[in-house]
């Protein structure tokens, strides 16, 4: 093991924020203790499956249950012949989303629009049997046409998935400034397309659901979510019951990485458990999750860059194409991240973006950990390697030369940059990399070769401006002063129960193991959150927390100036005693029991809601070190150094986690991860970890972390967001970093084994 | 998954017993490794599972001129055992670079070998080792050597009433040398892409090559012998020419398919390098 290499310097007036503090609930999952919803099982509890389409776009004439609903066993089966028929998108949490969301999916519909579809749903008392009965539901499809790729989809000619022409869910075009002049005042233009796969989010834990309804008419949902709020709402809609009927909560969970932000089967679960009356368990297969939750968008995108002799940026064009898949969800949003971010990192005076996001009779794509922008960093962060490779510049300094700077104003967002570490992420990465020295090795043949580069990267810190959004908690001190938080705020493994412990425990000055963070989650229980997408939870989250742990605070405080006979303002809490500044004390618990139990009584509780009013972007810089078996295409990542913008590290542990699950996640994009689907069916070809290959352990090369704390003026304690930009720029970073190592650019991921042996047998033919 | 009746019988009588009362409703299971895949998929549908585990198949033992090993001997067990790794460091190699840890706790040899994967990895090794596997039916047993053991992907000589019991692999004469090479798509657990076995008998005096046997695995229906890149082996010096007009015969001879994990002619290429490959290997240790 490593030694942590934790270059940030804690802050000396804190007792616990930037602490290495291990994640609370560690113990109970690595001894298999903490329950997941797989895990439980409630009295009577029944098993569901769900039949899906083998057809990647067909119509249903005619589905008969009657054999299946006749076996004994079976207590339930739905589909759309029986369930109500209400349009909606899985991604919807706000009523803005009505306009900006196509409600294009229903429970059940008379067609299916891709292999993996649901066509109808079973609950019975044991899993064998539902698995039977699926079996046993006759449905006689008419096949139609179908589509897999975005170009053949815009065609006129191309098969109708929805209503909408040429299968365009959303077209998001932006002007800054005017790129025809930027073109034409160019020394150079540069052109390329470059491509990304359909990736998957290979959460360790299954979606998963139970869904129990009870005498009283209340609908309780557990799952797997990373929203409950948004869970709810729509379960609301859909099943039009009032939002003090439905609670949803959630247990532990086994990482999202934004597979888990949708409305998912929750819905079939809760149908099914009305119509039985016993609670329902719905868990998917591996090969489910595949094809049947969501998947990152494959992007083709267009990229034409103008530029003067000195490497200064003057224009950039983006044409993105983005395949969403059979059904909108988040499409439309991650087309307008895909271009916002990419405008926002570099300065540039004229600017074109289009981005159109498309139907395919392929799985839903919506949210994946960069929600749009690893798949434009990929190319763009590529683009910038080829010109600075063209105008001999360094790839580092051609990257220092056009980022934007602190105070810059965003152009899209219209937002100013509070906090921008780059150039720092730069330097310390390239000296961490040792750069310079290896940048000047020179390729001399042989069969191993090596070679170093360098991306760079942003993303976001919650939603803000495109959304409105929202985080909130409750905090109540008990009778001894120990603290309990109440928050929608969810943790998927990550850590941010933790963080938000070591949050509160700085403000109301206990220490971390006199917090607890209430899970689980309960949307009955706990004020709302947004949920835990975006990279905004230590930003939002944190926030809120730390308003809601303020105001506790000075109700002990106001308390204890009366008890203490001093003003509140020369008060102080640490070590869970409250010290008049320099001179006598009291301790919390005297304080809240007294609260709780004296004469005029008061339950300690503070409020916290946090909507922010701009957005705190994180950069983040990556650099690999590869090397190249040219006779094999084996490539292997000898060196990694992930220098990260984060405004400050809570707890660097914590983040150091992330940032080394980002880049596992990041190669595993770079090399092999993708579904491949048969052109001439429309079937998927490697629906499991066989032939899926995410990054094993002996892939991973030693990670070196960086964490830059640029001190963010909105954040808590200085805090942005960490968790996506983690994997954000490992692509193009490895990408050109194959790229010094053999002169080869590859514009397409994934660079397979395969990809690599194949060009360098290209190269050598042309030689 | 389908339910299933289970069995776990403990000696081999009783296992044909079984055989002959559920004939062709039933699958042989060692470390289920396989078969249970295959049942999750519905790719198998038995009515009948027979695990083997009980029998008492699983031992390596020292005989006459060689080594037998028991068919429910765990992949794990081989890899790890002393014996293997000082008479057969290369079947120990093999394992150690099959699948995860977990899974060789409770795949085993017999296993890989019956369920006859054309990417199966110990299967190239054994042939060139010259292995033999001892097969049971209730009326007696013969034994055949492995490379004739297997006919297409997953089909093997087996007849529905025959187990086999045991793998027995001669030693190697005393300058002779074994290696087994594979191609993954990354560096963790992987199915070969296409894995290459060499044994060569070197003179280490004079250079020359006086035996060589390649087997070749994941290019072919069944796993196959690279007959015409071993016969120019033969009798000549290693020197780099040979070993590389070695690799080009070996991929001028196979005919690999594509499929998910690799594009044929991406196969072909591997061929040729991991032949290479091994040969210079097998020269390395040996001089």
């Amino acid at each position: 093991m490593k030694e942590l290499d934790l270059t940030f310097e804690s802050h000396p007036i804190y007792s616990v924020i930037g602490q290495s503090i291990p994640k609370l609930d560690a113990m109970a999952k690595v001894t298999g203790q903490a329950k997941y919803t797989a895990d439980l099982k409630l009295p009577g509890m029944l098993y569901a499956k769900v039949l899906r389409s083998p057809f990647p776009h067909a119509r249903i004439v005619n589905i008969d249950t009657s054999v299946a609903e006749r076996m004994i066993g079976i207590k339930a089966v739905i589909c759309h012949k029986n369930v109500p028929r209400v349009a909606y998108n899985s991604y919807y949490r706000e009523p803005i989303d009505e306009e900006r969301l196509p409600a294009d999916e229903y429970i059940f519909d008379e067609k299916v629009r891709y292999v993996g579809d649901k066509v109808a749903a079973v609950a019975a008392t044991s899993l064998d049997i539902a698995e039977e009965a699926l079996e046993r539901i006759k449905v006689e499809y008419e096949i139609l046409p179908f589509v897999l790729d975005p170009f053949e989809a815009m065609k006129p000619e191309a098969p109708r998935i929805h209503e909408v022409e040429n299968n365009v869910v959303r077209e998001v075009e932006w002007h800054v400034g005017d790129v025809e002049e930027g073109f034409a005042d160019a020394d150079y233009i540069f052109e390329n397309r470059y491509t990304t796969q359909m990736q998957q989010h290979v959460p360790l834990e299954p979606h998963a659901y139970i869904a129990e309804y009870d005498i009283n008419g209340k609908l309780h949902i557990i799952s797997t979510t990373q929203g409950t709020f948004n869970v709810r709402v729509l379960l609301g809609k859909i099943l039009n019951m009032p939002l003090n009927k439905i609670r949803v909560t959630r247990p532990h969970i086994g990482g999202g990485f934004g597979g888990k932000n949708d409305l998912f089967d929750e819905i079939l679960c809760a149908l099914l458990a009305m119509k039985a009356k016993r609670p329902v368990r719905l868990v998917n297969t591996r090969e489910e999750e595949f094809s049947s939750t969501r998947v990152r968008h494959s992007h083709t995108i267009d990229l034409k860059y103008g530029v003067k002799k000195d490497g200064t940026l003057l224009a950039r064009e983006m044409k993105a194409i983005l395949n969403t898949g059979a059904y909108a969800a988040a499409g439309g949003k991650v087309t307008l991240t895909t271009g916002h971010r990419w405008i926002m990192l570099y300065r540039t005076p004229n600017v074109h973006y289009v981005g159109k996001c498309v139907y395919c009779n392929v799985p839903i794509a919506a949210a994946m950990r960069g929600f749009g922008t690893p798949q434009q960093t990929f190319a763009t962060e590529s683009m910038i390697d080829e010109i600075a490779e063209k105008l001999h510049i360094d790839p580092v300094e051609i990257r220092l030369k056009n980022h934007r700077r602190l105070g810059d104003f965003d152009p899209i967002s219209k937002i100013t940059l509070g906090s921008v570490g780059i150039p720092e992420c730069l330097n310390k990465g390239a000296g961490a990399m040792n750069w310079a020295e290896k940048r000047k090795v020179k390729k001399t043949g042989g069969r191993y070769l090596k070679g170093v580069g360098v991306a760079l990267g942003t993303h976001n810190t919650g939603v803000k401006p495109f959304v409105n959004e929202l985080s909130s908690a409750f905090v109540k001190v008990n009778e001894d002063g120990s603290v309990n938080v109440l928050t929608g705020v969810i943790d998927l493994g990550q850590g941010i129960d933790t963080v938000l412990a070591q949050i509160v425990a700085e403000v109301l000055g206990v220490s971390v193991e006199d917090v607890t963070v209430v899970n689980p989650g309960d949307t009955d229980t706990t004020p709302y959150d947004m949920g835990t997408h975006s990279s905004r939870q230590t930003y939002l989250g944190g926030m809120a927390v730390k308003m809601a742990a303020e105001e506790a605070k000075s109700q002990l405080l106001n308390e204890a100036a009366k008890r203490l006979e001093a003003r509140v303002e020369d008060l102080e809490i640490r070590h869970r005693e409250i010290f008049v500044k320099g001179s006598r004390s009291i301790s919390l618990a005297d304080v809240a029991v007294g609260l709780i139990h004296g004469q005029i009584t008061h339950q300690v509780m503070g409020r916290g809601s946090f909507s922010p009013v701009t957005n705190a972007p994180p950069f983040e810089v990556h650099f690999a070190e590869v090397e190249v078996d040219t006779e094999t295409g084996a490539v292997r990542v000898t060196k990694f150094v992930a220098a990260h913008d984060l405004g400050k590290a809570i707890n660097p542990l914590i983040c150091e986690g992330q940032v080394q699950g980002g880049v596992h996640m990041g190669i595993g994009y770079t090399f092999w991860e993708g579904i491949q689907i048969d052109a001439k069916t429309g079937q998927y070809l490697n629906l499991n970890l066989t032939d899926y290959k995410v990054t094993s352990p002996v892939d991973m090369p030693p990670v070196d972390v960086i964490l830059v704390e640029s001190d963010e003026p909105t954040g808590p304690y200085g805090a942005k967001g960490l968790g996506e930009p983690a994997m954000v720029p490992t692509a193009p970073a490895i990408a050109n970093a194959i790229y010094d190592a053999i002169g080869i650019r590859f514009r397409q991921l994934p660079i397979t084994r395969e990809r690599i042996l194949e060009a360098i047998r290209r190269q050598k033919m042309k030689q | 998954m389908k339910n299933f009746c289970y069995f776990a019988p403990q000696d081999l009588t009783k296992v044909h017993n079984l055989l002959t009362k559920y004939s062709g409703k039933s699958s042989l299971m060692a470390g289920g490794t396989d078969l249970m895949v295959l049942i999750k998929s519905k790719q198998a549908i038995p009515q009948y599972v027979i695990d083997l585990k009980r029998v008492g198949l699983s031992y390596i033992k020292p005989m006459e001129k060689g080594l037998v090993i028991g068919a429910t001997t765990t992949l794990h067990e081989i890899e790890s055992s002393p014996l293997i790794r000082e008479r057969c460091p290369v079947l120990a190699a093999t394992c150690s670079e099959m699948a995860s840890y977990s899974i060789r706790n409770l795949g085993t040899v017999g296993g890989n070998l019956c369920n006859a994967s054309p990417s199966a990895d110990t299967a190239p090794p054994l042939i060139v080792l010259g292995a033999k596997v001892r097969i049971c039916d209730p009326k007696g047993e013969r034994i055949i050597p492995l490379e004739d053991f297997f006919t297409g992907p997953r089909k093997t000589v087996l007849r529905p009433s025959e187990v086999l019991t045991e793998i027995e692999i001669p030693n190697l004469p005393s300058m002779g040398k074994a290696v087994y090479l594979k191609s993954k798509r990354n560096d963790g657990m992987d199915l070969a892409l296409v894995g290459v076995a060499a044994c060569l008998v070197v003179d280490s005096s004079r250079k020359v090559c006086q035996e060589a046997k390649i087997a070749l695995g994941a290019v072919a229906p069944t796993p196959v012998r690279a007959l015409t890149a071993e016969s120019i082996l033969r009798g000549k010096v290693l020197s780099d020419n040979l070993i590389e007009e070695a690799g080009i015969k070996a991929k001028e001879t196979v005919r690999p398919i594509s499929d998910v994990r690799s594009s044929a002619e991406n196969r072909m290429a591997l061929v040729e390098v991991l032949v290479r490959d091994a040969l210079r290997q097998i020269r390395t240790a040996a001089l």
